[in-house]
């Protein structure tokens, strides 16, 4: 009887239900040198100034942070659109849901916020050397 | 003394005032009595071995439900202690309590009533039922099963060490900061807030994969979807919000403690902080909260009130889809906690209207078992008193709580008592009548026999009459100004209503004592009560299908499922079980201490970390892992019960009801 509570790794009668698949070699490899190659242009523009135009560095931080995440969950946590994967990807989908809500509603609240509560003449931070703003989420 | 971190004698929060003494001692007697009575009757093997190191989801969830009662006890002295104060102290007395030790003791209530009571009272109705619910031998991981409840033990133990050494939290349930930074609370009171709510917090997320793994993959063949019982549904979802809730919090509570301990200023008035970010993310986090803990209160009820009607439940593909949508709604209602921050009428509009949608499946839930009663056979059990209090009572919580969703009227009702009458209507009125429900319905399940249902009911009017006694003048008081959290007041025209919100506390102590008294008459009288068949009430679902306790393995044979309701329909047919089963042998998980180590180690780090004993939190911050390790390594978690014994168990069943039988029939 095959019984899941037993996270019954060593066993013969071990039988794979959806939801455990496990990657070979050769996909953490390529998902490895993903992550690094990725990792490394996210910091050499940061620490290396003049590589890139300052503007596009908080925009091409965002981007490479998003694939960073999508390299993660395909090579690393095993997500695709095969059926074995729906529940998984279905609570991935719900769990983005919620992570943008969380953000979006965030920023719209202490956008809205700020807005209505700083006098305009009085820089919303009093010490320089800080962002402005809101606080970093 | 670096040895000790920041503590010293001064800290010994007994020292300081005859109540706070009482307490203590009241409390280290309590201590001492269990231990000494436990060591007298050289119990504390069969503690350690069936109890403590258990992983039977059916022994966790009454362990949580112990936590829950005792916590009820210490949270509702808190109570006692607010309204006495707010009858002495008035027109220039200043009652027995000074703000210091005030302002800890509603903040200890807050805190204790919603994670240390009625979580841990939710957490434990689902361990106890859902397993049997959806025909299953245990919960996905058993092992996590059991640290998720220690951890809820450790933080709930770090609470209590608050009351004698050092100080609790003097800046509300919630800890806003300014107040909670290290500047304003400089004390280990924020501390000792911050690191119990961690450890509960982490071992309710680990609850909340655990059940939605355990629903999902583990139901009985045959129960799709939509046979699933109510309860479950209401459980599910529930998980789904905890696991998306939870991280916030404790990411919350992670960015605080940045704040205290190393300096950072996330919430801090200066250097770019921002303390409205703490406010809009814990209440990302409390709202979700709110329906984790009412949605397990409807499932119950879901379950009662058929049961009690003799009827199916009116409108189960409704009460499914109500659930669902709740689930998401309490996502985006958020905001309505603080209206009055500042944000734009745009952004006030669009939460005030969601709020008031949310409304809207609620409102389908009560129609839904207002007509599964409608012409039912209805049985007054206790559990269906509770059930008929809490829709009138929650009827009237929820209108108060529209009125709240209009930002107009928020403006003028914030912070007012009106706000603290309002969520104790729905809090007491729908999720405490709904666990006492649950607590009723479900004993015999888990014990074997039946509590008595004449101190039920005697609990329930007093609760019932209590609360409106309570709660009805902090309405009226709200609408004169009153504001909450106050130590002293000088308007001679609130006293009235305080002293009448008074006896209402009183009412509901003895509501309190009833159920002390019943529980101890029950366990007196288990004989007489006894449930041998495992079916008290002419139960619906297929937890009533085996036996009061169920065996370890919780269904010799597992069941099929083809219908909704499907005990009931297996009821209808004649008990086709009577055919002579093939047993097999079952394959269960075994005890660990595993769980209880790690929960210690981590209750030892939270400890060591409010009074900065950095060795200690080092060494403990080690030992979490590799407890978990070693335990890793071990492959001897499991085994089989072979055929045999499930036949000799299951054979001992069948003869206790066999001999009930004729007596039965007459």
């Amino acid at each position: 009887m095959s019984h899941p509570a037993t996270h019954g790794h060593s066993h013969e009668t071990h039988v794979s239900s959806s939801g455990e698949a496990h990657g070979t070699f050769g996909a953490y490899g390529i998902g490895f040198v993903l992550s690094v190659i990725l990792t490394v242009a996210a910091f050499y523009p940061v620490m290396v100034p003049g590589t890139v135009p300052q503007s596009w560095i908080l925009p091409g931080l965002t981007i490479l942070a998003v694939v960073q995440i999508m390299v993660h969950l395909v090579f690393f946590l095993h997500l695709n659109a095969s059926s074995e994967q729906r529940w998984n990807v279905v609570a991935f989908g719900f769990a983005i849901l919620v992570v943008f809500i969380l953000i979006a509603g965030s920023l719209w609240i202490m956008h809205s916020m700020s807005e209505g509560m700083t006098d305009p003449d009085v820089p919303a931070v009093p010490t320089t050397g800080h962002m402005s703003g809101m606080s970093g989420m | 003394m670096d040895l000790l971190g920041r503590m010293t004698w001064g800290d010994l929060a007994v020292l300081e005032s005859p109540v706070i003494m009482g307490a203590g001692v009241f409390m280290a007697l309590v201590v001492v009595a269990v231990l000494g009575t436990i060591t007298y009757m050289k119990k504390w093997p069969y503690l350690w071995h069936e109890w403590l190191t258990s992983v039977d989801h059916k022994k966790i969830g009454v362990m949580y439900i112990i936590v829950a009662l005792i916590m009820l006890l210490r949270g509702f002295s808190d109570a006692i202690l607010m309204r006495t104060q707010q009858v002495l102290a008035h027109d220039g007395h200043p009652g027995f309590l000074p703000p210091h030790h005030y302002d800890q003791i509603f903040t200890a209530h807050g805190t204790i009533m919603i994670f240390f009571m009625a979580m841990p009272f939710m957490i434990g109705l689902m361990n106890i039922a859902v397993p049997l619910q959806i025909g299953a031998r245990d919960v996905a991981f058993p092992f996590l099963n059991s640290f998720s409840f220690w951890m809820t033990a450790a933080g709930a133990i770090l609470v209590n060490i608050s009351l004698v050494l050092g100080e609790f939290g003097q800046t509300g349930w919630l800890a806003y900061p300014p107040l909670s930074e290290l500047k304003f609370s400089p004390g280990t009171g924020v501390d000792y807030y911050i690191w119990s709510l961690q450890l509960t917090g982490l071992g309710t997320l680990l609850t909340g994969v655990n059940f939605f793994v355990t629903i999902v993959k583990m139901r009985a063949p045959g129960m799709t979807w939509m046979r699933m019982p109510v309860f479950t549904w209401t459980i599910l979802c529930t998980a789904i919000l905890i696991m998306a809730a939870f991280p916030i919090l404790t990411v919350t509570f992670g960015m605080l403690s940045l704040d205290r301990y190393l300096g950072m200023h996330w919430f801090t008035n200066d250097l770019g902080g921002n303390q409205m970010m703490y406010v809009n993310l814990i209440w990302a986090w409390g709202h979700p909260e709110v329906y984790i803990l009412i949605l397990p209160a409807f499932g119950v009820f879901s379950e009662v009130v058929p049961t009690f009607s003799g009827k199916r439940l009116f409108g189960y593909n409704a009460m499914v889809y109500a659930t669902v949508c709740i689930t998401f709604l309490s996502f985006i209602v958020w905001l309505h906690h603080f209206f009055t921050m500042g944000s734009s009428a745009n952004v006030n509009a669009f939460f005030g209207i969601t709020t008031m949608i949310i409304s809207i499946p609620t409102g389908v839930k009560i129609f839904n078992w207002l007509f599964t009663m409608y012409r039912g056979r209805i049985q007054y059990t206790s559990m269906m008193l509770w059930t008929i209090g809490f829709m009138v009572t929650f009827v009237i919580g929820g209108m108060t709580g529209v009125m709240l969703a209009l930002p107009g009227n928020d403006w003028v009702l914030h912070n007012s008592l009106f706000l603290i009458a309002h969520f104790h209507n729905v809090i007491i009125g729908g999720v405490f009548f709904g666990y006492m429900a649950g607590y009723t319905y479900w004993f015999p399940k888990a014990t074997g026999f039946k509590l008595h249902d004449g101190w039920g009911k005697a609990s329930f009017w007093f609760w019932l009459t209590g609360f409106y006694v309570a709660f009805m003048p902090l309405y009226a008081l709200g609408f004169m100004g009153a504001t909450r959290r106050m130590n002293h007041y000088d308007n001679p025209a609130w006293t009235p209503f305080f002293d009448i919100a008074a006896v209402g506390a009183l009412l509901v102590l003895c509501g309190i004592a009833c159920q002390v008294i019943g529980l101890i008459v029950s366990i007196r009288q288990r004989h007489e009560n006894q449930d041998v068949t495992g079916d008290p009430w002419n139960g619906r679902t297929i937890e009533w299908s085996t036996s009061s306790p169920p065996p370890f393995y919780n269904f010799a044979v597992l069941p099929h499922v083809d219908a909704l309701d499907a005990f009931n329909e297996t009821k209808k047919r004649g008990h086709e079980a009577r055919e002579t089963p093939v047993y097999s042998d079952i394959h269960m998980p075994r005890n660990t201490p595993a769980g209880l180590f790690m929960a210690v180690a981590a209750g030892m780090l939270g400890f060591a970390l409010i009074w900065h004993m950095w060795w200690l939190a080092v060494i403990s911050l080690v030992a979490v892992p590799v407890i978990f390790i070693v335990r890793s390594c071990n492959d001897d978690i499991d085994y089989y019960v072979p055929a045999a014994e499930v036949a000799r168990i299951e054979a001992l069943h069948n003869a206790r009801v066999a001999k009930l039988e004729p007596a039965h029939v007459a």
